[in-house]
């Protein structure tokens, strides 16, 4: 919650064209998490910046999958350069 | 009635016809094997078990049951390896009743001892089914353990692209193994696009399909774009029959369209190596126009089908 107020205070201060979430160091995910991810993209769409969320785990994908959530509306990448690459094309 | 006794009794017995009965006993199992085990051999065999059983029967020792166990269970084992039934193992064991009351049968005071040493023979014999159906267990959970090795193997095609060849049925227990092992893939070697192969999948129902989708939607979030190819023309015709969606994933029908596909994706173009042998040329130009060629390989060079190399194939691209 305090991620998502900080981010959108930041974007609509700088005006940001992408967001790149790390989460290689998360290593439990549930519903909840996954419909935050959902939720920033969204919120950072609002603001015509493109999310990127890099660096999952293979243990969190499978979680993921199998609670059904496939991130609609966020991009993702392998690592936080192959996001940026992402975000670059865009520009 | 003194069990002890009459056990003890019939062990003395057997001791002093041993030949007599180890011979009888020989006999009648050489006659079912049917020659698949020489003479011999399986008289050295019933040799050990006729001697071990000799021992248990006198309880002179405590080892000795341990010993027989082991002795029957690995008798079953190669038995089961030699392609014999448990039917005719435990009859092996069985027989040496017959042979025995072959001898006892006009002696009217050996009853006792014969029942006694009836039961003893009883529990081998379905000690030898046990054991038997244990070795086949094995060697099934073996070779399970083998194919699921085997099965699924991650290969790489090309930088940032790999490939998986699904042979066989998919249950859920393998495509969770493949699923685990294409995203350790993924992360391991920073590949940003996997080509799932079908080519060996037998059939494809609703269940297989959810797995596959299931896989390529975590391939997704981590980043990587997924291509299922090698699609039959039976597989097709079941998933359309059923109304499976493949969505928005790409499906392609070989493997070859499916890494040419991940190729032009990954903005790569293989270029036949006649091009820039015939660039490198005199005339320096590009040997498109083949009746123009100077280069030494003209005749190769004017049949586009024989380029080695050339990939994706002419017109088949898109």
């Amino acid at each position: 919650m305090l991620l998502q107020e900080d981010l959108a205070d930041e974007l609509s201060a700088t005006g940001a064209r992408g967001v790149i979430i790390d989460i290689t160091a998360v290593e439990i995910v549930d519903s909840f998490i996954g419909r935050m991810l959902t939720m920033i993209g969204s919120i950072s769409r609002l603001f015509d910046a493109e999310t990127v969320i890099v660096g999952m785990r293979p243990a969190v994908a499978i979680t993921l999958t199998e609670l059904g959530l496939s991130l609609s509306g966020v991009r993702t990448a392998l690592n936080a350069e192959k996001g940026l690459e992402i975000l670059n094309r865009k520009a | 009635m003194d069990v002890g006794g009459t056990r003890e009794r019939m062990a003395d017995y057997l001791r002093d016809h041993h030949d007599k009965v180890l011979g009888r006993w020989t006999e009648l199992v050489a006659s079912g094997m049917r020659g698949r085990t020489s003479v011999e051999e399986v008289r050295r065999e019933l040799g050990d078990l006729f001697t071990l059983v000799v021992r248990v029967l006198s309880e002179a020792d405590d080892h000795a049951a341990g010993e027989l166990e082991a002795v029957l269970d690995e008798l079953s084992r190669s038995r089961a390896r030699d392609g014999f039934t448990p039917s005719e193992t435990a009859l092996s064991v069985f027989s040496l009743k017959d042979a025995v009351y072959e001898l006892v049968a006009d002696a009217a005071d050996m009853v006792q001892e014969f029942l006694a040493f009836s039961r003893v023979i009883d529990d081998l014999g379905l000690r030898t089914f046990e054991a038997y159906s244990a070795a086949r267990e094995q060697i099934i959970s073996d070779q399970v353990t083998t194919m699921m090795e085997l099965s699924t193997p991650v290969v790489q095609l090309w930088d940032g692209i790999i490939a998986v060849p699904l042979v066989g049925t998919l249950d859920s227990a393998r495509t969770q193994l493949v699923m685990e092992k294409l995203l350790d893939t993924l992360v391991a070697t920073g590949a940003d696009h996997a080509v799932i192969d079908i080519t060996g999948v037998a059939t494809v129902d609703t269940e297989v399909a959810q797995h596959l989708l299931k896989t390529v939607s975590a391939a997704r979030l981590l980043g990587a774009e997924c291509t299922i190819s090698g699609i039959r023309p039976q597989v097709a015709q079941t998933i359309v029959s059923l109304g499976i969606e493949f969505g928005d994933i790409a499906t392609k029908a070989t493997l070859a369209d499916a890494l040419a596909l991940a190729l032009r994706q990954a903005g790569l173009k293989v270029v036949p190596s006649l091009w820039t042998e015939c660039r490198s040329s005199r005339s320096g130009r590009r040997c498109s126009s083949p009746s123009r060629l100077t280069c030494r390989t003209r005749a190769s060079c004017s049949s586009r089908r024989t380029w080695p190399t050339s990939f994706p194939p002419p017109g088949r691209a898109g």
